[in-house]
């Protein structure tokens, strides 16, 4: 009896065993790759951008105001290695658009180049309203590249009438068409005078060959026109030219002496004829007749080049006029110039090396505006990394330079001035302190894709924050595999921006944590799952922000 | 939590078993003089191949010692997003332990014991191609490498299982035995290191080998399915 007993309690406890066995097993069967409440995949792996060296980002301003052009803009790129540039989604575009003054762009990591063999490329900017913009480049080394590009509105161009006057020169009779140098003779207050001047120049006995809208010549022969020159000179002939010459210096490309030049170059006007007419009507063809416009430099410096400049998109240079760069004939009436002046030494490919060091860890978008020692706006760089981080300038001019940084960064104190005695050499320090209020924190970004939980995207990117719903500009950052660190206030709600394409997307946070363990106390996002912790020995804390990113951008990244 | 009342279930089912221990369920005659002794042989189990010591102390105890090791390498191969990665998988298992067997009949019995674990399973590669990505191609050494490498929480695991032994031979001097039980060997500890475009993942700050961690902290147990043979030597 007592040994069945014992065989039924040892086939009991060997079922329980069995039973027990299974039951700590049965999380064996779950799928770990799936979440266990959801059912949906988990993410496994996080991957970066950071195959990208060398970063662009392309802002586009008013000239007059400086404010943000937020119109729909079209950026064409040309030139040797035009073609290299692309999205960040890895595509190559005939064209790119933006309407948020702003667009982050990449370079095809299998193109290397250097100083000896630099990355050139033309862009070319239209935007409804502006002028376009040619500008040539000339890049000798990978990194963060910030290119502020200045375009004339033009409502703002200056409508310039002018009437001619007989000018006999050698014999040769001319009504000449003289563009003030001061910039605006509609104007009762005199601008400031330009150091050159715009001529247009018709032989006088030319003006029997034009032809009005109707194909009627003006005059039957030239005793009539001259009669009606001389019975009233001022309103025999117009020329009206809208016109623009509030352009600053900056490194551009020319093609000189056989070679293209990364230079400092200004355009110095363009110009655009809009109307001209004799006798009160409008010409309509010129029926042969060739307008000659030149071009006077009256001031004292003479630049070592100065003349009319066409911009040759597929060589990324400005061409000044051959054989005579101040003069140019039109034989047509769609007369449209550039004037400019341009050194004819190359710039420095690389310049004077600049470090900024802080006694915080953070990142910093800096923006300089390079001043020569008289004062004239040469040129603006943009300085982005991480503390401490050491830039060498390039495409720099071989002169003494003032460093003037401007006051957009609210986290950090005032910089003062940076002179620098030769930009091409020298290595110079820049000590950065916080502003005071502000703390060190550490934001760790993972992008989420809707459609793939499976991947998500921690970019080494480009990026801005500020107060929520402050005034405060946004302030550049440096994101690198997600990671950003950074200045902020406490308690306080913060947005972090990246420009994809041509959208913002934004992610929001705050800075409200519990004092005990660091953990995130602030509100929730849609979207978003935040979480933080003291790091460092608590000197600093650490904020994962989880953001399922628009899946367009997944789609765009493929994924 | 779940493992751990597990854990503790299976022990008191050990202890009840043997508090109603067959004390009479093992007939005195169930194991001859000659039985007992050292024996040696050798092993195969799901934690490796293996040598090991007994020594058949009683009818119902013999302790047991020894080493197993399982080492394999396996390559392969996937796609991911028109990607080709190679890979490979580097299975190591095993360890040195050391178990006492009681036998609650003359045959069937429960082992309680130790091992220290050298459970250390990889999995490495990285591109074997280009990335194709927009209108560029990303060179395989920019899409980068992977090596995810997991540890046992425990060094020193505990051991249980049930298994039944028998001997052959007229002589009865060879002894082979089969059983099923299981390491304790904790939430697996996984270290995650990666390049290229992948190196976020091993970043400590986006914490991506805790949360995988999470997903996988229901093995914290190794089943072991293992066959002994041993040959009496003195």
């Amino acid at each position: 009896m007592k040994k069945s007993i014992n065989n039924s309690i040892n086939k009991t406890a060997s079922l329980a065993l069995i039973l027990t066995l299974l039951s700590g097993c049965s999380d064996y069967f779950d799928n770990p790759l799936k979440d266990d409440e959801t059912g949906e995949d988990i993410n496994v792996l996080i991957v970066d951008f950071n195959f990208f060296t060398t970063r662009m980002t392309f802002k586009l301003f008013d000239a007059k105001d400086g404010s943000a052009i937020t119109s729909p803009a079209r950026l064409q790129f040309s030139g040797k290695n035009g073609d290299d540039i692309v999205t960040f989604a890895g595509e190559k575009k005939p064209a790119h658009t933006t309407s948020q003054g702003q667009l982050e762009l990449t370079v095809d990591p299998n193109v290397s180049f250097s100083a000896s063999a630099p990355f050139e490329f033309a862009l070319n900017v239209e935007v409804a309203g502006y002028n376009t913009l040619d500008k040539g480049y000339h890049i000798s080394s990978e990194g963060k590249k910030t290119y502020e590009l200045y375009m004339v509105k033009t409502a703002d161009e200056e409508d310039t009438d002018l009437d001619g006057e007989i000018d006999i020169n050698d014999g040769d009779t001319t009504i000449v068409f003289n563009l003030p140098p001061n910039g605006n003779i509609v104007k009762s207050v005199v601008a400031e005078e330009k150091p050159f001047r715009v001529n247009f120049k018709i032989p006088f006995s030319d003006f029997l060959k034009l032809k009005d809208a109707n194909g009627n010549f003006f005059f039957e022969n030239y005793t009539e026109m001259k009669e009606a020159y001389e019975s009233n000179p001022s309103g025999f002939a117009s020329f009206s030219v809208s016109k623009y010459s509030g352009y600053g210096p900056g490194a551009d490309v020319i093609y000189y002496d056989g070679m293209f030049l990364s230079v400092l170059f200004q355009k110095l006007e363009t110009g655009t004829l809009t109307s001209f007419k004799v006798l009160g009507r409008e010409v309509a063809d010129l029926n042969g007749v060739v307008i000659t416009s030149y071009a006077t430099y009256t001031g004292e410096n003479i630049p070592d080049l100065f003349g009319f400049v066409d911009f040759d998109r597929e060589d990324g240079a400005w061409y000044f006029n051959e054989p005579y760069p101040d003069t140019t004939i039109y034989a047509t009436l769609n007369i449209s110039y550039t004037l400019a002046q341009a050194e004819n030494e190359g710039l420095c490919e690389t310049g004077s090396s600049i470090a900024f060091s802080s006694n915080v860890i953070s990142s910093f978008s800096f923006d300089a505006d390079v001043y020569d020692m008289d004062g004239n706006l040469i040129n603006t760089i943009n300085f982005k990394g991480n503390f401490p981080e050491t830039f060498t300038v390039e495409n720099a001019p071989s002169e003494a330079v003032k460093l003037v940084f401007r006051d957009n960064n609210p986290s950090f104190a005032p910089l003062p001035d940076l002179e620098i005695e030769n930009f091409c050499s020298g290595n110079y320090n820049v000590s950065v302190t916080p502003a005071n209020g502000y703390e060190q924190y550490q934001i760790v970004l993972k992008a989420l894709c809707p459609d793939n939980p499976t991947v998500a995207v921690a970019p080494t990117y480009s990026g801005e924050i500020k107060i929520k719903g402050s005034s405060d500009p946004w302030q550049g950052v440096d994101m690198v595999g997600g990671k950003v660190d950074l200045l902020g206030k406490p308690d306080t709600e913060y947005e972090l921006r990246l420009l994809w394409e041509e959208d913002w997307e934004y992610s929001t946070y705050s800075t409200f944590f519990n004092a005990a363990d660091g953990s995130y106390a602030g509100e929730d996002y849609p979207k978003t799952v935040i979480e933080s912790a003291y790091m460092e020995n608590g000197a600093r804390i650490r904020i994962n922000v989880e953001k399922e990113f628009e899946q367009n951008i997944c789609d765009d990244l493929g994924w | 939590m779940k493992k751990a009342k597990t854990l503790g279930l299976l022990l008191l089912i050990l202890c009840t078993v043997t508090i109603a221990g067959a004390q009479e369920m093992i007939p005195e005659n169930s194991l001859k003089p000659d039985n007992i002794g050292f024996y040696t042989g050798g092993h195969a189990s799901t934690n490796g191949f293996g040598v090991n010591l007994g020594y058949i102390m009683s009818k119902r105890i013999t302790f047991r010692t020894g080493f197993e090791t399982l080492k394999l390498n396996i390559d392969f191969d996937f796609d991911e997003n028109d990607v080709t990665y190679d890979g490979t998988v580097h299975y190591k298992t095993g360890g040195i332990f050391l178990l006492a067997d009681y036998y609650y009949t003359p045959r069937l019995y429960l082992t309680a014991g130790g091992l220290i674990n050298s459970f250390n399973p990889a999995v490495d590669g990285g591109a074997a191609s280009a990335m194709e990505y927009g209108d560029i191609m990303i060179p395989a050494e920019d899409v980068g490498t992977f090596d995810f490498d997991v540890e046992p929480d425990v060094k020193y695991s505990p051991y249980v299982a049930a298994g039944v032994r028998s001997f052959i031979g007229k002589k009865e001097k060879v002894a082979y035995s089969f059983e099923t039980g299981f390491y304790y060997m904790g939430a697996p500890k996984l270290t995650i290191e990666t390049t290229g475009l992948l190196s976020p993942t091993s970043d400590p700050a986006h914490r991506q080998a805790e949360y995988l961690e999470n997903q996988f902290d229901a093995y914290k147990i190794y089943p072991v399915i293992k066959f002994n043979l041993a040959f009496k030597i003195f």
